[in-house]
């Protein structure tokens, strides 16, 4: 079963599908921000949902409901939820609209605040930005991390980057007719020395394939002085398999199917994905 | 008569095309069509570059060349200053969509009329910004009247280090100026522009 606003790639393996409406056609819980100034902000529809599409808070609450599950849901609507949840601070949904739907507190955004109070923003044992970590050092962890790099790309190979156009938003808007029309597919960028060595055109379409075998396009060729000689890239989000996604369907490549490996940052847990090589096939 | 201008700040502009997006929107402008374009210029060789994105519509020239050829008076410039069409005058007849110096001219696939830019003149009547101007997340684009002295335009014109026009040699006098442009090497000595099409080189 999978929920969704769009009918994405991973939709076509669901049994069943929930259609969702969009964050602009529905309640979602508080938005809680704990910055130096936290605040409280209230997320409602700006417009009806689209079609038969439903919040995802009503596809679960009716799912509850039909397995017996009533005592979880004391709640009839969004709006209930809500309310019961900002009654606490003496809010309501109604008083959150009332003052533009944000509730602030006044925080301590400066240093002085702080300082005021003898304390210090920064929870570290010295109260200030530790270059060498102790508490680092204590869990057998360097306790200077030093730089460390990855492998280069073996002969022939690309290291895969990608990144974003300010055009499209993650893989979501690629089938949208506006946005489609001003980028309806992606490019692999190359360097545009390299292009020549490999006798390869600017626009000429090629299948890309990684380390592992894992194939993505045909996608076209952009040879260009705007990238280094040892690295390819690609703007995310492009290489929609499903035919659900129409205009989308079948255009340009997708770095994610090209990414079979990752690395993990021993310290922080963040997972690199830019350690996945590349080559251009031509095609036949 | 005003003569209402935009200028555009290269150095602000990061070739995002929610104006183009914003246009699209607000003037309804078909698929397939636009009144705003976006073109990308690089120079020189990695890793030594520099790039520019300039946003490019309808100019609105002082001396446009598509009011004279228009045959039946359906291309003019309104009281201010701003190059309009009347679709129930136009034949689609395409003079005009030849004499513009810029490409900036389409004939509008359901109307069969000359469509472009409009600086938003349903907007600005109201007193409101242009769609493009209002949407600009990076405030690159400035619009006013040039005859005003504290418009936005005329404020961002002071103010810029340099300031040039798309093909000065047509003697069009276009309203649309850019601003701050990182391409000295094209501004030739007597601080008149170049030609863009040189720009196009690099990519």
């Amino acid at each position: 079963m999978a929920i969704d606003t769009l009918p994405q790639d991973h939709i076509a393996w669901a049994d069943v599908v929930l259609p969702e409406a969009t964050y602009l056609e529905r309640y979602d819980e508080l938005w809680v921000c704990g910055h130096k100034t936290p605040y409280i902000a209230l997320r409602e529809p700006a417009v009806e949902p689209y079609a038969q599409t439903k919040p995802a808070w009503w596809m679960i609450r009716e799912l509850g409901l039909r397995l017996g599950l009533d005592d979880f849901f004391k709640w009839k609507n969004a709006e209930e939820y809500l309310n019961e949840r900002l009654k606490s601070i003496g809010l309501s949904v109604e008083k959150m609209r009332a003052q533009n739907g944000i509730a602030r507190q006044p925080g301590k955004p400066y240093l002085a605040d702080f300082e005021k109070e003898g304390g210090s923003p920064f929870t570290t044992a010295s109260g200030k930005v530790e270059l060498y970590s102790d508490a680092l050092e204590k869990s057998k962890l360097d306790p200077l991390p030093k730089y460390e790099p990855t492998p280069d790309a073996p002969a022939g190979f690309f290291r895969l980057l990608y990144g974003r156009s300010p055009v499209h938003t993650f893989s979501r808007t690629q089938n949208t007719p506006l946005l489609n029309e001003l980028m309806p597919e992606n490019e692999v960028w190359l360097n545009a020395d390299v292009a020549k060595q490999l006798d390869i055109a600017d626009g000429q379409r090629v299948m890309i394939e990684n380390q592992d075998g894992a194939k993505s396009g045909p996608v076209k060729v952009k040879a260009t002085q705007r990238i280094r000689k040892d690295c390819v890239f690609m703007v995310h989000g492009f290489g929609h398999d499903t035919p659900g996604m129409k205009r989308a369907h079948k255009r340009g490549a997708s770095d994610a199917m090209l990414q079979t490996k990752y690395k993990l940052d021993p310290i922080s847990g963040g997972a690199g994905l830019r350690v996945n090589f590349v080559k251009l096939v031509k095609e036949a | 008569m005003a003569r209402l201008a935009m200028a555009i700040d290269l150095e602000r502009c990061i070739g995002c095309q929610a104006c183009i997006v914003a246009c699209k929107t607000e003037n309804e402008v078909p698929l397939g069509h636009y009144r705003l374009r976006m073109r990308t210029t690089v120079i020189g060789a990695f890793p030594n570059l520099q790039g520019e994105f300039r946003l490019e519509q309808c100019f609105h020239c002082e001396n446009a060349p598509c009011v004279p050829v228009c045959p039946t008076g359906a291309t003019y410039i309104n009281d201010a200053g701003i190059v309009l069409v009347d679709p129930a005058k136009c034949t689609g007849c395409k003079a005009c969509v030849t004499a513009c110096p810029y490409s900036m001219r389409f004939i509008h696939p359901e109307g069969g009329y000359t469509d472009k830019c409009t600086f938003c003149e349903h907007r600005v009547r109201d007193g409101k910004m242009p769609a493009c101007v209002e949407t600009c997340p990076t405030g690159a684009r400035a619009f006013g009247d040039l005859d005003e002295p504290n418009s936005y335009v005329r404020a961002a014109l002071v103010a810029a280090k340099r300031s040039d026009v798309w093909k000065p040699e047509t003697g069009a006098r276009p309203k649309l100026f850019y601003l701050n442009s990182k391409f000295t090497n094209t501004v030739s000595e007597d601080g008149k522009i170049s030609v863009m099409s040189e720009l196009h080189a690099g990519e």
